[in-house]
C-alpha cells in the first residue's frame, strides 16, 4: 500500500515518512519536526515579544511607537529595509483605526502570515489591556503618585525626542527626489498650519501618486519604448521616483 | 444589552477612526454616548487616565470605558470591538498590497503617499510638544522640591515659573543626542529617562 502511494506521488515527505517507518529513524523525524515547529514557534515568539513590547513601553501608541519599531525592525532584526518600513508607515497610517494595531496587524502579516498578524496584535493590545485595568482599580493613588506621574511625564519628553529622531532618520528613504520633498513639506503645511483633516491630506496624494504613475507610464510606453528601460521594469516604477531608479543601473 | 452596545460602538470607533489618538478619542464620546451614563468630566478623566498609560490611546480609552460601564466583560468586550474591523481591514490590504505590488495604481498609490509618511510623523511631533514638555506636572518643580527649596526666585524660580517645564527639554534635548548621535536603543533611553523622571516627582 505505501509502496503504492509513494509510486503514484513521488512526494519526498511520503518517503521520508515511509523510511522512517522501516528504518527505527523516527524519533529522528519527530527531532527535525519538533526543530521546525521551534524555529516557527520562535518566530511567532519573537513577534509577540517585540509588539508586547512596543505596548508596554510607548505613551502616545501609533505614532510614538514608530521609533522603536524602527529601531526593531530595521537595525535590530533586519527584517525589513527602510523603504518597506516606509511602505508599512504609510499604508498603516492611510486606514482607518487605531495606527499601532494596524501596524502589528501589516508587519505580522508580512513577517508571519495571518497567525504572525494575529499574534502581534494580540501582543501591542495585551499591555494596555491588562495596564488600563490595573489603573482603573488604582487612580485614586496613582493619580496623586509623584514618582509613577514623574515616570509618565517624562517618558512623554523622551518619546518626542524619539519621533523627531525618527522623522530625520526616515527622511532620506522617503524623499528621493525634489517632488516627493514637495509632497512631504506640503502635507506638513496643510496638516500644521491649515488643519486640513489627515484623511483629506492623504487621499490627495495617493490620487496625484496614482496620476503621476498612470501618466508616467504611458508616457514611458510612447517614448522610451526604443530606450534601456525594458517595458514590464517601467510599468513597475513608473512614478516620481523612475527617473532615479532608471539612472542607477548604468 | 450592554456588551452588544459596546461590541458595536467600539468596532464602529475601529472602523471610522482616523487619524489615530485624540482623533478618535472624540468619535468614542459620541458612539458611547447614546446608552452609557458618563459626563463630559468624567469622560475626560479616562481619556487622562489613557493618555498616561503606555499603549495606544484609543484603545486604552476604549478598555476603560467598557470596564467602567459592564466590568471585566465590558473592556474586553470593548477592546475586542476596537481590534477586530482594523485587524479584518489590514488583513486584506496587505494581502492586496502584496498581490497587486507592481500594478501602476497600487505602486504610485504607495509612491504617492510614502514622503507624506514623513510629514504626518513631523506633524505629530508638532501636536505633541505642548503636552509633552509644557503639560501638567512639572519635573522641575519636583526637582525643586526634592532639593528643599520652595523659594520663588534664582535657579527654583526659574524652574517651576518658565513657560516650558525645563526638566522636560533637558531631557528631550538628551534623548534626541543619546539617540541620533550615541545610537543608543530607544527602549534604553526610555527606561533611564523614566527613572530619572520617577526619581524627580511632579508637583
Amino acid at each position: 500500500m505505501y509502496n503504492a502511494g509513494t509510486g503514484l506521488k513521488p512526494v519526498p515527505v511520503s518517503i521520508i515518512i515511509n523510511a522512517g517507518r522501516r528504518s527505527l529513524q523516527s524519533s529522528e523525524l519527530v527531532g527535525a519536526s519538533l526543530l521546525v515547529e521551534s524555529i516557527k514557534m520562535n518566530a511567532l515568539l519573537e513577534l509577540f515579544i517585540v509588539f508586547f513590547k512596543l505596548g508596554a513601553f510607548t505613551i502616545g501608541g501609533g505614532v510614538a511607537m514608530l521609533p522603536l519599531l524602527q529601531n526593531i525592525l530595521i537595525k535590530e532584526k533586519k527584517w525589513f529595509t527602510e523603504e518597506e518600513f516606509l511602505d508599512i508607515v504609510a499604508v498603516t497610517q492611510s486606514l482607518p483605526g487605531v495606527i499601532a494595531i494596524n501596524m502589528a496587524t501589516y508587519v505580522g502579516y508580512k513577517k508571519k502570515g495571518f497567525i504572525g498578524s494575529l499574534v502581534s496584535t494580540i501582543g501591542v493590545a495585551l499591555p494596555s489591556f491588562v495596564l488600563i485595568l490595573i489603573m482603573a482599580n488604582a487612580i485614586s493613588s496613582v493619580g496623586d503618585n509623584s514618582i509613577a506621574m514623574g515616570a509618565m511625564a517624562a517618558l512623554r519628553a523622551t518619546a518626542l525626542g524619539l519621533i523627531a529622531v525618527a522623522v530625520f532618520q526616515l527622511a532620506p528613504a522617503a524623499i528621493k527626489n525634489k517632488w516627493a520633498a514637495l509632497a512631504a513639506v506640503s502635507s506638513f503645511i496643510m496638516i500644521v498650519a491649515f488643519n486640513i483633516d489627515t484623511a483629506i491630506v492623504i487621499l490627495i496624494f495617493l490620487l496625484l501618486g496614482i496620476a503621476s504613475a498612470t501618466v508616467g507610464s504611458r508616457k514611458l510606453k510612447s517614448a522610451e519604448a526604443t530606450g534601456q528601460i525594458p517595458q514590464s521594469k517601467a510599468d513597475a516604477n513608473a512614478s516620481d521616483k523612475n527617473d532615479e531608479e532608471g539612472g542607477e543601473p548604468k | 444589552m450592554i456588551y452588544w452596545n459596546l461590541f458595536i460602538a467600539f468596532a464602529k470607533v475601529g472602523l471610522l477612526g482616523y487619524g489615530g489618538g485624540l482623533a478618535i478619542v472624540r468619535l468614542i464620546y459620541d458612539s458611547v454616548q447614546p446608552f452609557i451614563d458618563m459626563t463630559p468630566e468624567e469622560f475626560a478623566n479616562i481619556v487622562a487616565i489613557a493618555q498616561i498609560t503606555p499603549g495606544p490611546v484609543s484603545l486604552n480609552t476604549a478598555t476603560y470605558v467598557g470596564y467602567e460601564s459592564a466590568g471585566l466583560a465590558g473592556a474586553f468586550v470593548a477592546s475586542f470591538g476596537v481590534i477586530l474591523p482594523t485587524f479584518i481591514l489590514v488583513s486584506i490590504v496587505v494581502r492586496m498590497v502584496q498581490k497587486f505590488r507592481n500594478s501602476t495604481v497600487v505602486n504610485g498609490a504607495i509612491q504617492g503617499i510614502r514622503p507624506i509618511a514623513i510629514g504626518l510623523v513631523a506633524s505629530a511631533v508638532v501636536t505633541l510638544a505642548v503636552p509633552s514638555i509644557a503639560g501638567e506636572g512639572r519635573l522641575g518643580t519636583g526637582l525643586a522640591n526634592m532639593l528643599g527649596v520652595a523659594t520663588d526666585t534664582g535657579l527654583v524660580g526659574f524652574l517651576q515659573n518658565s513657560p516650558v517645564d525645563i526638566i522636560s527639554v533637558i531631557i528631550l534635548i538628551a534623548t534626541v543626542v543619546l539617540v541620533a548621535k550615541y545610537k543608543k536603543s530607544p527602549f534604553v533611553v526610555l527606561l533611564i529617562m523614566g527613572c530619572i523622571g520617577a526619581v524627580l516627582g511632579v508637583a
